[in-house]
């Protein structure tokens, strides 16, 4: 328990600073395992990459060969290297694994934000603040788990330790070990966590030079207003994720200028890393891949919590710091008892969005395992995928449970736009071309239309139902 | 009353927003009825017959013994209907079941309309606890009894009696506006 305590807190954090620290990762892990009940498969398009890449693994294929065949140009393996090791470690199957590493993740990330809100400054409670605002203060980051982020949120919840780690380097220069290896491993787990690392540090060093500049404060806050006013995509993810829990945003907002007061670099430097992180969105890096940002939107929805917790924690310390001892217990109470009833009345256990597989889906999916030849090819719906400011020639990626075709049924699926109409004898061609047999109709997020497929009964015979769930045989071609 | 400012103007602020917290009507979205697993063609569910039923003293546990097929309307903890659709290349009909216990995956049916025919069911391999069993096709408005019973020793785990659904109408939402990936909350995606 020693170790722990000086590597995340100091000599400062009490026994009970810790128990309750870890009753409120293990609420947080139980509240967020309720969500996977109704999961049949981790959500959205990324969680059927994630899988396909963590079963590659198991199956003893070389790194180099799975980057590159993912179509979806992924560039770190960290989180899947991980649960393939679990998997291989307690023969559990990927999918529960991977199920239950988000909360597992997200139980984890409280404790890193209180060391990281302790190490700058903040005192036991107000830190406390901190990790609660991580876990439960606004949608994000849990959010994110019906995205399939995961890999994301594992960096995200290694990158606080990796600050609070470098933070005190300079003091002690042994600490520049942990930093080395928390830094290492987050970007293991997602490469973009360096880019919040190298902004981080530029925010910390600006803030020595800009800590007692007033005007500070109001060109940063003119800034972030200018860049979610000028980006459309922006704006509702900014919306969506503050406005939903308001009072902890107003309760945010309302600790900055304590912050500023008592904390003045520190709270420069949350402020500056909230910017940094908006301002990535438009900062090019086509050496990654062509059209790609510093960061882009999920990215940077996600993270925007992190300088938002240390704004919280750092101003609660000023506030306490300002008022009289008799008055402290009751303003650090009050705010914590903003963000746990603003959790409370907003918690939902079911998924929020993305889920993209249900139970009709996953036998449908089993059936085409079961019942079809092996040299199959099924076509499965697509959108285009839109996460960087300006996205002119989106790429496709699957927009139903069509998406786990090569997973779960082990056959080919070809990708072609939601909106394609079955009833355009072009449309037929096309499939007749690339040996489509069959075409899969999921249950639930963006699927074909059936009702253009039983336009063209010449053309199309129904092969399985499940209803919501469709498979259609192409009969057409000549 | 000048020292106090720190403190008078926090404890307004935080009484004020704790107060609206306490107030305000929920916002939180109006909760789905179900999860979209269930949308399902409503199926109409008789009583059964299960007083004709040989049950023996090991099957105390059977469900459905007051007569109602149970359908999987949410976190039921028990074997129930998923969904019933059809294997149009084989020209089979197919029930989907969900059973409470995962290792519960080695069970068939009979499924009594005139005669009793037996499906054989199958796990779903990536959702533990998910089934399917095929079997002779079905016609839409035939009133079946159905009974799942164990493969290994032919015990009676449910009964009970429905009338096979009719097909769901064509989804006619037709194309939609595209719209930004991973959809900020709350999510304005279809089916959600």
């Amino acid at each position: 328990m020693l170790p722990l305590r000086a590597c995340l807190a100091g000599r400062s954090a009490t026994y009970l600073t810790f128990a309750v620290l870890a009753a409120l990762s293990a609420a947080t892990l139980l509240l967020r395992l309720q969500a996977n009940a109704f999961l049949v498969v981790p959500s959205y398009f990324d969680s059927a990459e994630h899988l396909r890449i963590i079963y590659a693994l198991l199956e003893g294929v070389a790194p180099v060969e799975i980057l590159r065949g993912s179509t979806t140009g992924y560039y770190h393996l960290g989180f899947h290297f991980a649960i393939a090791a679990a998997s291989r470690l307690t023969g559990a199957q990927p999918i529960p694994l991977v199920l239950a590493a988000g909360p597992v993740i997200l139980a984890v990330l409280p404790v890193t934000l209180f060391a990281l809100a302790n190490r700058l400054g903040a005192g036991n409670l107000p830190a406390l603040l901190a990790a609660l605002l991580g876990a439960w203060g606004w949608v994000m980051p849990a959010y994110a788990l019906n995205w399939g982020k995961y890999p994301l949120l594992a960096a995200l919840a290694v990158l606080p330790l990796a600050l609070a780690a470098g933070l005190d380097g300079a003091q002690r220069p042994r600490r520049w070990l942990l930093f080395a290896l928390a830094a290492a491993l987050a970007a293991a787990f997602h490469t973009r966590a360096l880019v919040v690392l190298v902004i981080a540090a530029a925010a910390w060093a600006l803030a020595a030079r800009l800590e007692r500049t007033p005007a500070l404060p109001a060109i940063t806050a003119a800034a972030l207003a200018a860049l979610v006013h000028a980006q459309p995509m922006l704006r509702p993810a900014v919306q969506t994720s503050f406005t939903q829990h308001w009072p902890v945003t107003a309760l945010v907002l309302f600790l900055v200028p304590p912050a500023l007061k008592t904390h003045p670099r520190a709270a420069q430097a949350a402020l500056l890393t909230l910017s940094g992180l908006l301002g990535s969105l438009f900062i090019p890096a086509g050496f990654v891949s062509a059209g790609q940002t510093a960061l882009d939107r999920p990215f940077v929805e996600t993270a925007l919590f992190l300088p938002l917790a240390m704004l919280g924690a750092l101003g609660l310390d000023g506030l306490t710091r300002l008022a009289r001892p008799r008055m402290r217990p009751l303003l650090s109470g009050a705010c914590l008892a903003v963000v746990l009833l603003t959790a409370a009345r907003a918690y939902d256990s079911r998924p929020a969005c993305c889920v993209l597989v249900t139970a009709p889906d996953a036998v449908a999916l089993d059936w085409i395992g079961a019942r079809l030849p092996a040299d199959t090819r099924i076509l499965a719906a697509a959108s285009g995928m839109y996460v960087q400011p300006q996205t002119p020639n989106p790429s496709l990626t699957g927009s139903d449970a069509g998406v786990w075709i090569p997973l779960l049924s082990g056959r080919a699926a070809l990708l072609r736009p939601f909106d394609t109409d079955f009833g355009d004898p072009s449309t037929l061609d096309a499939l007749c071309r690339d040996g489509i047999g069959f075409v899969f109709v999921g249950s639930s997020g963006q699927a074909f239309d059936r009702a253009t497929i039983e336009a063209r009964p010449g053309w199309y015979a129904a092969a399985f139902s499940m209803p919501p769930t469709y498979i259609y045989r192409v009969t057409g071609c000549k | 009353m000048k020292n106090y400012r720190t403190e008078i103007v926090a404890a307004a602020f935080l009484g004020l927003l704790l107060l609206s917290i306490l107030l305000a009507s929920p916002w939180r979205r109006a909760a789905p009825d179900e999860m979209p697993a269930t949308d399902t063609p409503p199926v109409r569910i008789t009583p059964s017959v299960t007083e004709t039923l040989p049950i023996t003293a090991s099957e105390t546990s059977v469900q459905g013994l007051e007569g109602e097929f149970p359908f999987c309307t949410g976190q039921l903890g028990v074997i129930c209907m998923q969904a019933i659709g059809t294997d149009s290349l084989n020209g089979d009909t197919v029930f989907s079941l969900n059973t409470p216990d995962p290792t519960l995956a080695d069970l068939y049916l009979t499924v009594t309309a005139q005669s009793g025919v037996r499906y054989e069911c199958r796990p779903v391999a990536a959702t533990p606890g998910l089934l399917y069993c095929s079997g002779q096709f079905l016609p839409v408005g035939t009133r079946v009894n159905v009974d799942v019973y164990t493969r290994a020793d032919d015990r009676l785990l449910v009964t009970g009696s429905l009338v096979m659904p009719s097909a769901a109408p064509i989804d006619t939402r037709g194309a939609e506006a595209t719209q930004p990936s991973y959809p900020s909350y709350p999510s304005s995606l279809p089916d959600q």
